[in-house]
C-alpha cells in the first residue's frame, strides 16, 4: 500500500501576498518535491513504531551483536589460524559483507549503524546510561548538548576534519592491506579491535559521534550508499516542523537523545548521515518523523569533493578487488599477500602505489576529462564547474552499488559452506555444534555466476543512465545542450560498466 | 480542527500572535543551546534574537491588557492553518560540515518576520471586520518594523538577504 504524500503543504500564504515580496529561498520556502512514492513504514507496521519507539530498541539489538563480535574476536585470536576456518574470517569479511553490501544497504541504509557494536562503549560513556536519555540541570555533572546532558570532554570537532576525507583514506588504507586480515584472523582482530579502542576514545573526546561521521572507515561507504537505499528517516509534514519550537529532534528531550549524528533531522533531505539510531523518532513531542520506503537511487546530491572522491574510491576498489580476488591472475593475489607469496616488499609497495593512484589519480582524470569535454560540447553557458562535475560522480554512486554487489555475490554463493562449517565449529578446534562441521565445499550456481552478475552490472548501467540524462537537465535546460553534455558522461558509464562485464566474464 | 486565522476572534487573535512569539523564542534559545560549547558567537546571536521575541512579545502582551480583560485564551500555532511566524534553519547538515554562519542566525529571523508581515497582510484583505482589519494591520507594521531592524543588521555586517 502505497501512501501518497504531499510534498508541498500549503505552509505559507503565497509570497506574491504583497508586492513588496519575494520568493522565499530560506528555512521557510517550501521543501523540494519529493520524488516518487514513499510508503510510510511506521504508519504501514503499527508493531514496528512500538518497536523503534521503546528506548531499549538500540540497546537491544546492538547486544547481541555485541556478544557475537566478542566471540568473534575470542576466536579470531584463540581459534585456528586457518582463515577459511575461522568464524571471524569467514562471518566478517565473507557473510556480514555480503550481507551489508547486498541487502542492508540497498535496502535498509545504514541500519548497520544501528546495531553495531564499535561505538557501544565509548557512547555508554559519553551518556553514562545505556538506555535513559539525560537532561542538562544548572549544577549537575557533565556537558551540556542541545538539553541533554554528557559526559566526557565534549570538544568540538576540528572545522578543518568536517568532512570524509579522513574516512576515504582511512578505508583505502585499510584495503591495501586487505589480504592480510582476509587470510589471518589475528590482524583482524588487531583492525577491529583497534576500530573499537578509537571509536571509545573518540567518543569521551569529541561531541556525540564524531568517530561515526568522520573517522570511522566503514561509514564513508554507508554513507555514499545509502543515498541509494530504499529506506530513509524523515519529518512527516514540513508544516509541523515549522510550528514546532521544541526542535527536539536536533536539541534532545526526555524522550530522546538529540541527533547524535549532527543532523537536524526535521530538516533531512539525503541518507548519508543518518545513522538509523531512531532517537529522533523518540525525541519528536508530535510524532513528525518516521521510516519511509521509496524508490531505488532516491537521494541524488553529493555536497563536495571528499563524496565524489569516496565514489571513486569505491567504484575503483571494487574493480581492484575484482582482478585481485576474483580474477584468474594469481600475480595480484601474491603481490597484494606479500608477505606469504615470497614476493618482495618492493612488489607490494608498487601494488599499493596502484591501489591508490586508481581512484586518487587516474579515475578522476578520466572522469573529468569526459566531464570537460561534456562540458565543451554542450556548449551553452554551463553552471560552475563544481556543481556539474558533483551532479556526475553522483552517477557512480548507485553505479558502484550494485559492481560491488556483482562482486560480493560469489563471495557467498562459492564459498557459503565456509560459514556452515565455522558455524559448529568457529574456533576451528573440532566441535561440531550444529553438525555442519563436516559440509564439503559446495559451491553454488557457480556456472551461473558470470550471467547472474552481467544481469546486476546491467540495471545498474540502465538506471545510471536514466540519471544520467535526467541530471544533465539539472545542468542545462536547453534540450540540445543537455543532450550534448551527457552522452559522452553516458559512453563513460558504459564504458565503466563494460570493463566490470568483462572482468567477470572472462 | 484547525481554524483559519480570519475565523478567529480579535481577542483570540492577540493572544495566537503572543504564543507565536513565544514559541519562537522557545525555538531560538534551543537554538542558542545547541551551538553552545560549539559556536559561541552563533549561540549568543541565537540569543539575542531569542530576548529581541521576547520584547515583542511583551509588546503585544500590554496590547492586550489595554484592550481585553482576564487571561488570554489558550490557542498556538498549531491550532490555525497556515503558518504565521516560525524561525528555522534550511539545511540538516549544517554541524556535521560545521557550516552554519553566525549571520545565518540574522537571515532565518529576518525570514520569519517578513513572513509573518505577509501573513497579516495577506489576512487583512479577508476580514470585512475594521477592528479586524485595524489589528492585522498593527501586527503586520509591528513584524514590518522588526524585518526593518534585522535587514540593517544585515546590512551592516555587509550582507543583504
Ligand atoms: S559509522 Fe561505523 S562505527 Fe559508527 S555505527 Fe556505523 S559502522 Fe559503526
Ligand atoms: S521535533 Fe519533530 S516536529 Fe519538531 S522539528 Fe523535529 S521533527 Fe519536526
Ligand atoms: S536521530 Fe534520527 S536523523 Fe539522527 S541519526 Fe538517529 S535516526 Fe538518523
Amino acid at each position: 500500500m502505497s501512501e501518497n504524500i504531499n510534498p508541498n503543504p500549503s505552509i505559507l500564504p503565497s509570497p506574491s501576498a504583497t508586492p513588496a515580496s519575494r520568493p522565499l529561498t530560506g528555512p521557510l520556502a517550501p521543501p523540494p518535491p519529493l520524488e516518487g512514492w514513499r510508503i510510510d513504514l511506521l504508519k504501514t507496521f503499527p508493531w514496528l513504531k512500538w518497536l523503534v519507539k521503546r528506548r531499549w530498541f538500540q540497546f537491544a539489538v546492538v547486544l547481541p551483536n555485541l556478544f557475537l563480535f566478542l566471540v568473534f574476536l575470542a576466536a579470531g585470536v584463540w581459534g585456528t589460524p586457518v582463515g577459511n576456518r575461522n568464524i571471524l574470517i569467514v562471518f566478517v569479511w565473507i557473510f556480514w559483507w555480503f550481507l551489508l553490501i547486498s541487502a542492508m544497504v540497498p535496502f535498509l541504509s545504514r541500519a548497520w549503524c544501528t546495531m553495531c557494536p564499535f561505538p557501544f562503549f565509548g557512547e555508554w560513556i559519553q551518556r553514562g546510561s545505556l538506555t535513559t536519555p539525560k537532561m542538562a540541570a544548572p549544577g549537575a555533572k557533565g556537558a551540556k548538548v542541545g538539553i541533554n546532558r554528557y559526559f566526557g570532554w565534549n570538544l568540538r570537532w576540528p572545522k578543518a576534519l568536517s568532512n570524509i576525507w579522513m574516512q576515504n583514506i582511512g578505508f583505502l588504507g585499510l584495503c591495501t592491506f586487505s589480504a592480510f586480515y582476509l587470510t589471518r584472523p589475528i590482524v583482524t582482530v588487531w583492525v577491529l579491535g583497534s576500530l573499537i579502542i578509537i571509536a571509545t576514545v573518540l567518543h569521551v573526546v569529541f561531541r556525540q559521534r564524531a568517530f561515526c561521521n568522520y573517522v570511522c572507515p566503514v561509514s564513508g561507504f554507508l554513507s555514499l550508499y545509502s543515498m541509494s537505499s530504499m529506506a530513509e528517516v524523515r519529518s512527516r509534514d514540513a508544516e509541523v516542523c515549522l510550528k514546532c519550537h521544541d526542535k527536539s529532534c536536533l536539541v534532545g528531550s526526555e524522550r530522546g537523545w538529540g541527533c547524535p549524528w549532527f543532523n537536524f533531522p526535521s530538516k533531512m533531505e539525503r541518507n548519508n548521515y543518518c545513522g538509523m539510531c531512531m532517537e529522533c523518532i523518540k525525541s519528536c513531542p508530535h510524532d513528525n518523523m518516521t521510516v519511509r520506503l521509496r524508490p531505488f537511487a532516491t537521494d541524488t546530491k553529493l555536497k563536495g569533493y571528499d563524496e565524489a572522491w569516496k565514489a571513486f574510491i569505491m567504484l575503483s576498489l571494487a574493480l581492484a578487488y575484482s582482478v585481485i580476488y576474483l580474477g584468474p591472475w594469481g600475480f595480484f593475489k601474491d603481490l597484494a599477500n606479500f608477505t606469504e607469496s615470497g614476493r618482495g616488499l618492493s612488489a607490494f609497495l608498487g601494488y599499493a602505489l596502484c591501489l591508490w593512484a586508481l581512484p586518487m589519480v587516474v579515475i578522476p582524470t578520466v572522469f573529468s576529462a569526459f566531464h570537460w569535454v561534456a562540458r565543451r560540447l554542450a556548449g551553452a553557458e554551463p553552471k560552475p564547474w563544481k556543481e556539474s562535475f558533483l551532479l556526475m560522480a553522483y552517477q557512480l554512486v548507485p553505479l558502484g552499488l550494485l559492481a560491488w554487489i556483482a562482486f560480493s555475490l560469489p563471495l557467498i554463493f562459492i564459498n557459503g559452506s565456509y560459514i556452515l562449517v565455522t558455524m559448529s565449529d568457529p574456533f576451528g578446534w573440532g566441535w561440531d555444534l550444529f553438525h555442519t562441521a563436516h559440509t564439503a565445499w559446495s559451491p553454488i550456481l557457480p556456472q551461473w555466476m558470470p550471467a547472474i552478475q552481467v544481469g546486476i552490472l546491467a540495471i545498474g548501467l540502465i538506471l545510471t543512465l536514466k540519471s544520467v540524462f535526467k541530471q544533465a537537465g539539472k545542468i542545462y535546460t536547453d534540450n540540445r545542450a543537455r543532450l550534448r553534455f551527457a552522452l559522452p558522461m553516458a559512453l563513460l558509464m558504459t564504458l565503466i560498466v563494460s570493463l566490470f562485464i568483462r572482468l567477470y566474464v572472462s | 480542527m484547525t481554524r483559519r486565522i480570519e475565523e478567529l476572534e480579535p481577542k483570540e487573535i492577540l493572544a495566537l500572535a503572543i504564543s507565536i512569539e513565544q514559541a519562537n523564542q522557545k525555538a531560538l534559545r534551543n537554538f542558542s543551546e545547541m551551538f553552545d560549547g560549539y559556536n559561541q558567537e552563533v549561540s549568543r546571536n541565537f540569543g539575542e534574537m531569542a530576548e529581541e521575541e521576547g520584547r515583542h512579545e511583551e509588546l503585544l502582551q500590554q496590547m492586550y491588557k489595554k484592550k481585553y480583560k482576564g487571561p488570554a485564551p489558550n490557542i498556538d500555532s498549531f491550532d490555525i492553518e497556515g503558518v504565521v511566524e516560525a524561525v528555522d534553519l534550511d539545511d540538516s547538515e549544517f554541524l556535521i560540515f560545521d557550516s552554519f554562519k553566525a549571520q545565518q542566525v540574522y537571515q532565518a529571523s529576518w525570514e520569519a518576520e517578513r513572513r509573518a508581515r505577509e501573513f497579516y497582510l495577506k489576512a487583512v484583505k479577508n476580514v470585512k471586520d475594521a477592528e479586524m482589519a485595524n489589528l492585522f494591520n498593527t501586527l503586520a507594521d509591528m513584524e514590518g518594523d522588526h524585518a526593518d531592524w534585522l535587514e540593517k543588521k544585515l546590512g551592516h555586517k555587509g550582507k543583504k538577504p
